[in-house]
């Protein structure tokens, strides 16, 4: 690991002053548990890390009256621990559980995986299908952009070199949900997606189905055909789930790599697709795994 | 006679020693050992190729950073390393042969000096053909991984094919194979593969090597699990006295086989031995992400198994041809075939039996050591082959199995007799805790589940002379200390060792302390691998207490003026009831008794032992027959209820139940420690292990984030272990070894359970869940059995689209 300098500001305002000040020389740290990970590896050698943990303004989650924030330095497992998120963003959660480990949970932050921008990023697809913007705070000014923008490819996102992610809002349901997060994993705990599916259902009058998909696109990717199909019927059996399942196997683009093949990817998609809907039709469901 | 009290001796279950340490974190392995600022640190330049020329070493730049002092090349350390063949430099010499080879070595007064350095020495290469694949390897020699293979030093029992590309080619020819199989009503041919796979320890390796520039000594602390055999094998290659090496062990955060032998010790000392370092410390730590580069992994495996069956369902030959991926050396992976080979009867009693195992030289990092020593690998694939066989001839598996087997007397396929042993009750036993002949509904919607048996056979694979020692000291307070080079990396032979020194001495085994090896105070011991601890080194532990002991009775006898069959010694104190006299331990077993007469008589009391097997006779090298060719076998089986998610291909196991006949349980909480663990390592292995390369020989799961080894959520849900004790011969207490054979049949039972569920045979380890969801789409078409050479993954890279 190459020597970096430390800068630990105090406020929003000095992280921009320091990252306006060192430019390109200069990554943001949250967890760290990417960041720190590329810099053993050497797949990054910045000259200063600026590290976000001591600034205040970027911790907790808030519900609002219409909406709720999820801060920079919000942790995946504070999230798990949330009442109103389990409440009202049961994937969100489940994706959560999915990642990692408990350890590393405790440090990873929500913010931090959609700004590595993998594709296998777990937070990616739920926060697609809860549409949560990604609230950006520059020199210039702030912005706010839906995920599937800021996520402009594989390890790319829009974010400019003098800006930061200060958390990403999502608005409240306003009727009853229920949503899973379905992930193909080679082991039971600490593993990447092989590929996953998340499935959001808003019931009311004009019930709503939502699919994204994580590490099997090089953007975030919804299932627009398959959400189409699922909205228009009436009733839900088993061979429109099918119909759905391969609406949603034929979007997705994998590559082959040494966990798993793009074919196994494809059927898992497929396969996971037609769980996560008949799970979110069952009502609220646990565990995120697949079982 | 033997007169003691103890409540903490043998067959006790008591906690175990250096727990407490360990998880406190206070005790202090090889990185946390300091040396100040004269410590130098060294980092490892890696071969960019699978097999090239290295035309140009240019360390320019590296030298240009602050704090870099010199970056050695092969040449500056031209000496041949090995333990059975010395066919590895530690530093390649004018070739590199897998990509990660070391190349050069850079060395600094930091280690971020080092590290950073090491990516600035540029090496230019002309790169040759390669040959990933030990089966093509071994039958076409266009391309020679080791052309001087001719030229290097062997032990007389290793093989080496000069001009080819086989470093050893271990035979059995026992009985007319030919006439059997012409005979037999039935005959089968089946082949099964496994990868190569990773220890996967905690701790990585790291070496600290200082040669002092007056005397020329050299001292080297170090990873290790075989400190003496570090020394051996580093005198032999530098050609230098024994005396002048010094090896010193402190505790290892695992081992697995992986610390056998001597790995990146002969690395480290290159920098120490330099003329222009000499005389300072030098410090070599591999990273996670060169572990597997850096020393062996368990070899690579494919078996052609070929079985003749008489009508009635006995057993009448076997062919076996194993070829063993050993990587670019053999050195130790020689030896692993010989062990497989000379099991190749499995726990059956097989009158005609041909094998051939090749260890097969190939441009990838080398197989060597690891827990089970051949028999996972081996086992993996006749156990299945016996179930196949089985279920074709329409006999229930275990019947099958039970006709057939391995009995007290009958011979195995090298001609030795096979001693008594509980297998049949051990079977019995697994099948009726598993209730595995009743077929259950899945317990999770849409699963199938099925039920499978595998047997566990193993040996110490040692040279025949591998022996130990041991030193037994007591306190002037009471206490006792060890001295007993066997590595605890976990396995917990110090508590054994301890729990021995109890039942010989009566002194209570909180009493007793054994010490980390280092070859300077200790007893020479060949190696802390093979299951062989609690068994040689046993001996000599058992021999050196009741020699401490017999003189402590006869200085009490003196000074008591009593018989010495009148005194005992109970929990820690020495008693004469007949006299009415209890006297606590104390300094007069460091100065001497006072005897009645006036004169002072004994003065430390140390007790030795040593321990050499008595009766074994290396096989004859073209027929592999010997009248006793290993010391003992320990026998097992395993049986696995197990369900299949057929929509992933995700497999659970829901029960294990794993029996072993041990002789006798020295210290029962390691062995139910031992069982457990090698039970959930050998699913591990059985379903998700692997090193993965692409097509130019890139290792591309290097580290955990994508080497995957079962977590605890992967874990069985139940584990049932028990063993049996039918005593061995020649042991200390009739123990026979446990350690590795734990892993030997769970992947085995498991795949055989998976054949149940679903009728799919899958021929290829591991069972990953995309393979058995491929297999069971290729069973929805009608096949019943399923293949992936182990270099599909090669294949696959060629035409996969692999970045967006």
């Amino acid at each position: 690991m190459r020597d970096f300098v430390l800068e630990r500001p105090r406020s929003i305002s000095e992280v921009l002053s320091t990252l306006q000040r060192h430019g390109k020389k200069a990554i943001v740290k949250s967890g760290g548990t990417d960041v720190i990970v590329w810099l053993h590896k050497s797949l990054k050698e910045p000259d200063y890390i600026v590290d976000l943990t001591a600034v205040e303004q970027l911790k907790g989650i808030i519900m609002n009256e219409d909406n709720v924030e999820v801060k920079a330095l919000v942790t995946l497992s504070e999230v798990i621990e949330d009442n109103s998120l389990n409440r009202y963003f049961p994937a969100l959660v489940q994706a959560c559980k999915s990642h990692s480990d408990p350890l590393i949970r405790n440090r990873a932050t929500v913010v931090g995986n959609i700004c590595s921008a993998v594709p296998s990023g777990d937070m990616i697809a739920p926060l697609v299908c809860y549409d949560a913007k990604v609230e950006i705070t520059g020199t210039n000014g702030s912005r706010k952009v839906p995920v599937s923008e800021f996520i402009i490819g594989p390890k790319r996102t829009s974010l400019g070199a003098d800006e930061i992610v200060t958390g990403i809002r999502i608005s409240l349901p306003v009727v009853e949900t229920s949503g899973c997060y379905l992930k193909a994993i080679r082991r039971e705990a600490l593993d990447i997606a092989q590929a996953a599916v998340c499935c959001t259902l808003f019931k009311g009058d004009n019930r709503e189905f939502r699919i994204a998909f994580c590490a099997v696109s090089a953007r975030p990717l919804r299932a627009t055909e398959a959400e189409k199909l699922l909205n228009s019927c009436g009733n839900i059996d088993d061979n429109v789930i099918e119909q759905a399942a391969g609406l949603a196997s034929d979007v997705v683009d994998p590559i082959t790599d040494v966990r798993a093949s793009r074919e196994y990817r494809i059927e898992m998609i497929a396969e996971l697709t037609r769980r996560a809907i008949s799970n979110c039709l069952e009502g609220p469901v646990g565990e995120g795994v697949q079982k | 006679m033997k007169t003691i009290k103890t409540k903490t001796g043998i067959g006790k279950w008591l906690p175990r020693k250096y727990d407490l340490e360990k998880a406190e974190g206070t005790l202090q392995f090889a990185d946390d050992l300091r040396f100040g600022s004269e410590l130098l640190h060294a980092a490892v330049v890696r071969s960019t190729v699978a097999h090239g020329e290295i035309l140009k070493v240019d360390d320019s730049q590296a030298l240009k950073i602050p704090g870099v002092l010199k970056v050695l090349v092969g040449e500056d350390f031209p000496h041949h390393f090995g333990l059975y063949l010395k066919d590895r430099t530690p530093i390649a010499i004018g070739r590199a042969r897998y990509v990660g080879e070391p190349v050069a070595l850079v060395v600094a007064e930091t280690e971020e000096a080092a590290s950073e350095a090491a990516k600035k020495v540029k090496v230019t290469y002309s790169e040759l053909e390669a040959i990933f694949d030990p089966v093509k390897a071994a039958t076409n020699n266009s391309v020679l991984v080791h052309p001087n293979l001719h030229k290097y030093e062997h032990v007389d029992f290793i093989t080496p094919q000069p001009n080819t590309n086989i470093a050893n080619w271990f035979r059995i020819r026992k009985g007319d194979t030919e006439a059997a199989f012409k005979h037999a009503a039935h005959v089968f041919e089946e082949t099964i593969t496994c990868p190569q796979i990773a220890h996967g320890f905690i701790e990585t390796f790291c070496s600290i090597c200082r040669q002092d520039p007056g005397s020329g000594e050299i001292t080297i602390w170090t990873s290790a699990q075989s400190p003496f055999t570090v020394r051996d094998i580093i005198a032999k290659g530098i050609n230098y006295p024994l005396h002048k090496i010094r090896v010193i062990a402190p505790p290892i955060g695992g081992g697995f086989g992986g610390k056998a032998g001597m790995t990146v010790e002969a690395l480290c000392l290159a920098a120490a031995m330099d003329e222009d370092l000499k005389g300072r410390p030098v410090k070599l730590f591999i990273p996670r992400e060169e572990v597997m580069l850096s020393s062996w992994v368990r070899q690579g495996f494919v078996a052609r198994i070929q079985m003749a069956v008489s009508e009635d369902g006995f057993m009448q030959g076997i062919r076996n041809t194993f070829w063993f991926d050993t990587g670019i050396s053999a050195e130790y992976g020689a030896n692993p075939v010989r062990s497989a080979g000379y099991t190749s009867m499995g726990a059956y009693n097989i009158p005609n039996v041909w094998a051939d195992c090749y260890a097969v030289y190939t441009n990838k990092p080398f197989g060597g050591a690891y827990r089970g020593f051949g028999l996972p690998e081996l086992m993996s694939a006749l156990e299945v082959v016996v179930d196949i066989v089985a279920h074709k001839l329409e006999i229930d598996p275990v019947e099958f199995r039970k006709k057939n087997l391995l009995k007290k007397g009958q011979t195995t396929c090298t001609g030795m007799p096979m001693h008594d042993h509980a297998l049949e009750k051990i079977v019995d036993k697994v099948v009726e805790k598993m209730d595995l002949h009743n077929e259950e509904p899945a317990i999770r919607k849409g699963w199938k589940r099925g039920k499978g048996i595998a047997l566990a056979i193993k040996a110490p694979a040692t040279p025949a002379d591998a022996s130990s020692s041991a030193i037994v000291k007591l306190n002037g307070d009471g206490t006792v200390e060890v001295l007993a080079a066997t590595m605890d990396m976990g396995q917990g032979t110090y508590s054994a060792f301890a729990q021995i020194v109890s039942e010989e001495l009566g002194i209570p085994y909180d009493w007793i302390k054994v010490y980390y090896p280092d070859t300077q105070s200790h007893p020479y011991d060949w190696q802390t691998v093979a299951s062989r601890s609690c068994w040689s080194m046993g001996m000599a532990v058992k021999r050196a207490a009741s020699e401490l002991r017999e003189k402590l009775l006869a200085l009490f006898a003196e000074y008591w003026q009593t018989p010495v069959e009148t005194i005992s010694i109970e929990y820690g104190v020495v008693k004469c009831h007949k006299l009415g006299k209890s006297e606590r331990i104390d300094e007069r077993v460091q100065n001497g008794f006072k005897m009645p007469d006036g004169i002072l008589k004994g003065g430390p009391i140390i007790g030795t032992g040593s321990f050499t097997p008595p009766d074994l006779i290396y096989p004859d090298p073209d027929t592999g027959q010997s009248s006793k060719v290993v010391a003992h076998f320990t026998l097992g089986a395993v049986g696995i209820d197990m369900e299949v998610d057929p929509g992933t291909g995700r497999i659970v196991a829901n029960k294990v139940c794993a029996g072993y006949d041990v002789g006798k349980a020295i210290t029962p909480i390691n062995i139910k420690g031992q069982i457990e663990g090698g039970t959930v390592q050998g699913l591990s292995a059985c379903l998700m292990e692997g090193m993965s390369y692409d097509e130019r020989g890139r290792l591309l799961n290097p580290d955990f984030t994508d080497y995957k080894i079962a977590t605890i959520m992967d874990a069985p849900t139940e584990i049932e272990c028990f063993w049996e004790e039918v005593p061995e011969e020649i042991s200390p207490y009739g123990n026979r070894g446990v350690g590795e054979h734990s892993m030997i049949a769970p992947a085995p039972a498991l795949n055989n359970a998976l054949f149940k569920a679903t009728g799919m045979r899958i021929h290829s380890y591991p069972l990953s869940r995309e393979r058995v969801y491929k297999a069971l789409k290729a069973k929805e078409k009608g096949e019943s059995d399923f293949w992936e050479w182990p270099y599909e993954l090669d294949l696959a890279y060629m035409r996969a689209k692999k970045e967006w």
